[in-house]
């Protein structure tokens, strides 16, 4: 610690350059950052996905509905614990430009596959059972428009969610508040509006007996897998075939899509962190070998060869913790920034770890050659040098 | 004046002729600046190939017509009774044979492997109506033939077949429980390049979804026409449907995709450049640094010192512009004409070419000449204004 002074002063023998060395250090790390939460979020789905719900599709397409009788005997598959319905009510609320998403779902089994993270009270429950339109709005949406419990809300459905009278008014009674207890699922779940199946299935023209996916909760957790497997394999040949994947596998199926982006721009940042890789370790070999006479003559004054050359690996460390830190600290605080903004991804601060590691390597190879040069500096070679 | 110009031109020889004397400098410089200019040009070159396929090709009389409150056409759905309500609109356009030129349309995706890594990805499919060909009339057929109404037949854009595995012509893809035929290819200027074509009314019964279309393209008499349109379908009250011409459309679905990608290419091309500014700064210091003898030398012997400073500046600008060239080489090298492919809405894939334009490799070079003027504005005037004793003592 008694030489920390001794270190940092002989960091500011120049502040112009030490200022300009960091400068270009802190926006390398700070792409370096970005560039690892990228790569880390298109290989690692949010685990608000949820891991342990599988998802039963049409085959044929995303688009495509499933028969509502199907649920029988996804509920008698072996291993199976709860079942839900989901069809997505595409819309409006009030101008075009407000476009909302409406969730006809199971309500209880909906709520209990999710129960450590999402829930209503029990009078809520008891309300929404009562209450044919009765929704559950998440606090997002429902801080966007105001929404409080009783109001009645009305949505305007697309033309797949004609009803029989010919109206497009879905009107739905706030009945609850999602209370969400986990705030890493508020960007799945706090701007959905959940409403009961019957109140769809009751109203609808077209589709009856129709739903887009089925959310299924395996008994153990380590079977879902097995489950979505033994689903699909009871409704092969059927006229329906059935896709079933685990929620976080599938997000991971649709992440590898992003493809190519995600190559190309973790290429192009690889260019860019070699390119000032190499402008900074070009600028400190300059500075050391500037400071060349400087060190001489702290061995003139009787320190030993070891000591120089660890007090230049120290300032590199320094200088390089110095300009991590900062780049590194810049990507952290900008990832929630970033986040909003970008809907698909979402980018995870853990992604961060391995610019740390990259930091402490760079700051090694850049004080490696300085330190081996300033500990077989020869005094009377070096006090000639012109600094 | 006269001699301020008459001294930067042999300065100038001066400096460059002894660059080879300082290559360690000058190739920090050209290095960093090549490495900005070639990541600039190749982010951008992506945003610039994604607007091309998913911009162009949309015609200024064609409109498309969605249910209200739908950003795209897989998130709307118009009930089949209305598409005659729509197309008997007098403002509609006629085919020789007096049928209205309209195309309802099925956008839908199914699943097929990549080619490259025969991983699972979106295969984007639209039914279109007899006069399909007529409204999007980009699409041209360059090999095999039409799709024949009432078979299971589909025409493959080339991107779909360039990118996925099994759309040979001729070749069967299971669809469903059906098995469709490739009877052609296409090329449009368009987003179909990323599709797959067939004939609605085939593609309906076969999936058995016949009660709503996603949307109605119709072509107008004129582009004048349009108000009068618009007018007519907000009147009606039971259409509930929203207006976009085609071109306006395309364009806002670009701005979403790529908009987001200009953005982070803007955002990295920024802070790289930043990076390099502070980095080819810090390089011009220390050959500014390294020359104070020089030019105090310089200026003792009579030279101006504005005219050293512009000297000075005119280097570091031509090291720049060797530096923007390689960069701008490297990036076209590397991927002027690359196919790739990402995530478009509905989950399909967006198949695009990325292309390094003249336009692009002058923002480019103008970003490199940009970072070297500044980045040698402070180091030569620092240098030159050291009293030119204390420069020549160093």
């Amino acid at each position: 610690m008694k030489y920390f002074f001794l270190i940092w002063s002989s960091l500011w023998h120049r502040p112009g350059r030490t200022v300009l060395t960091l400068l270009s250090m802190i926006t390398a790390f700070l792409l370096l950052g970005i560039m690892q939460m990228v790569s880390y979020a298109l290989t690692h789905p949010s685990p608000a996905f949820g891991s342990d719900i599988v998802v039963v599709m049409n085959k044929s397409s995303y688009g495509l509905p499933l028969p509502y009788a199907y649920r029988q005997t996804i509920e008698s598959t072996p291993g199976v614990a709860l079942v839900s319905v989901n069809t997505v009510v595409d819309g409006y609320y009030r101008d075009p430009k407000n476009t909302i998403q409406a969730d006809a779902v199971d309500i209880q089994p909906f709520l209990a596959m999710r129960s450590a993270q999402i829930d209503i009270t029990a009078d809520e429950m008891r309300t929404l059972e009562a209450t044919r339109t009765g929704a559950i709005v998440g606090p997002k949406i429902a801080a966007k428009y105001g929404w409080k419990v009783g109001d009645r809300i009305t949505m305007q459905g697309n033309g797949k969610f004609i009803q029989e009278d010919g109206s497009l008014d879905w009107t739905f009674t706030v009945v609850a508040i999602l209370n969400v207890k986990d705030r890493g699922v508020m960007d799945q779940l706090g701007g959905r509006i959940l409403f009961q199946r019957a109140y769809l299935e009751e109203s609808r023209l077209f589709g009856k007996g129709n739903v887009d996916l089925f959310l299924v909760k395996p008994q153990q957790f380590s079977d879902a897998g097995q489950v979505a497997q033994a689903i699909d394999a009871r409704f092969a040949n059927s006229s329906f075939e059935t896709r079933s994947a685990p929620l976080q596998a599938l997000a991971m199926t649709i992440l590898k899509q992003v493809g190519d982006i995600g190559f190309l721009v973790s290429l192009i940042t690889s260019v860019v962190l070699a390119t000032l890789a190499f402008m900074i370790g070009n600028a400190m070999m300059h500075t050391f070998h500037e400071r060349i006479p400087e060190l001489a003559v702290m061995k003139t004054l009787g320190f030993s060869s070891q000591f120089v050359a660890l007090m230049t690996v120290a300032e590199s460390l320094l200088v390089c913790a110095l300009g991590a830190g900062g780049g590194l600290g810049l990507a952290y605080m900008l990832a929630p920034v970033v986040n909003r903004r970008l809907p698909v991804i979402e980018l995870s601060q853990t992604g961060l770890l391995p610019g740390i590691a990259m930091a402490m390597l760079l700051a090694i190879a850049v004080a490696l050659i300085p330190a081996w040069r300033a500990q077989k500096l020869q005094i009377v070679d070096a006090l000639a040098t012109k600094g | 004046m006269l001699r301020f110009i008459k001294q930067v031109g042999p300065l100038l020889k001066l400096g460059l002729q002894t660059v080879s004397q300082r290559k360690g400098t000058s190739s920090v410089i050209v290095i960093g600046i090549a490495g900005v200019v070639a990541v600039l040009i190749s982010m951008l070159a992506i945003g610039t190939g994604l607007d091309r396929s998913l911009q162009g090709g949309g015609r200024d009389d064609n409109v498309l017509l969605m249910s209200a409150g739908s950003g795209e056409e897989t998130a709307s759905a118009i009930s089949r009774d209305t598409i005659p309500v729509v197309t008997s609109l007098p403002q509609v356009a006629h085919a020789g044979n007096g049928t209205p030129i309209a195309s309802a349309e099925i956008v839908t995706v199914f699943p097929a492997k990549f080619n490259k890594t025969m991983e699972d990805g979106n295969v984007s499919l639209r039914g279109v109506g007899k006069q399909g060909l007529t409204i999007h009339s980009d699409i041209q057929l360059v090999d095999g033939q039409m799709f024949r109404p009432g078979l299971q037949e589909l025409i493959v854009g080339v991107g779909v077949a360039r990118m996925f595995h099994g759309f040979g012509l001729g070749d069967k893809v299971r669809i469903g429980n059906g098995i469709w035929t490739v009877t052609g290819h296409y090329t449009s200027q368009s987003i179909h390049d990323s599709e797959v074509l067939c004939d609605i009314d085939t593609l309906q019964s076969a999936l058995g979804m016949g009660t709503y279309v996603n949307s109605i393209y119709v072509r107008l008499r004129s582009r004048a026409d349009l108000q009068g349109f618009k007018d007519d379908v907000a009147r009606n009250a039971t259409l509930h449907l929203v207006t976009q011409v085609e071109s306006e459309y395309f364009a806002s679905q670009s701005e979403s995709m790529s908009g987001t990608l200009r953005t982070i290419a803007y955002a990295i091309g920024t802070i790289m450049a930043l990076g390099a500014l502070f980095g080819s700064i810090h390089s011009l210091y220390i050959s500014a640094d390294a020359r104070k003898t020089e030019m105090a030398t310089l200026r003792a012997i009579g030279f101006r010192n504005d005219s050293i400073i512009a000297a000075f500046m005119i280097e570091a600008v031509v090291l720049s512009l060797v530096g923007g060239c390689i960069g701008a080489a490297l990036a076209w090298a590397a991927f002027n004409g690359y196919t790739a492919s990402t995530i478009n809405t509905g989950l399909s894939q967006v198949v695009f070419k990325l292309s390094v334009s003249w336009s692009l490799v002058t923002t480019g070079i103008t970003w490199a000449c940009a970072i070297g003027l500044l980045g040698a504005l402070v180091p030569a005037i620092r240098a030159a204004r050291l009293p030119v004793a204390v420069a020549l003592r160093a």
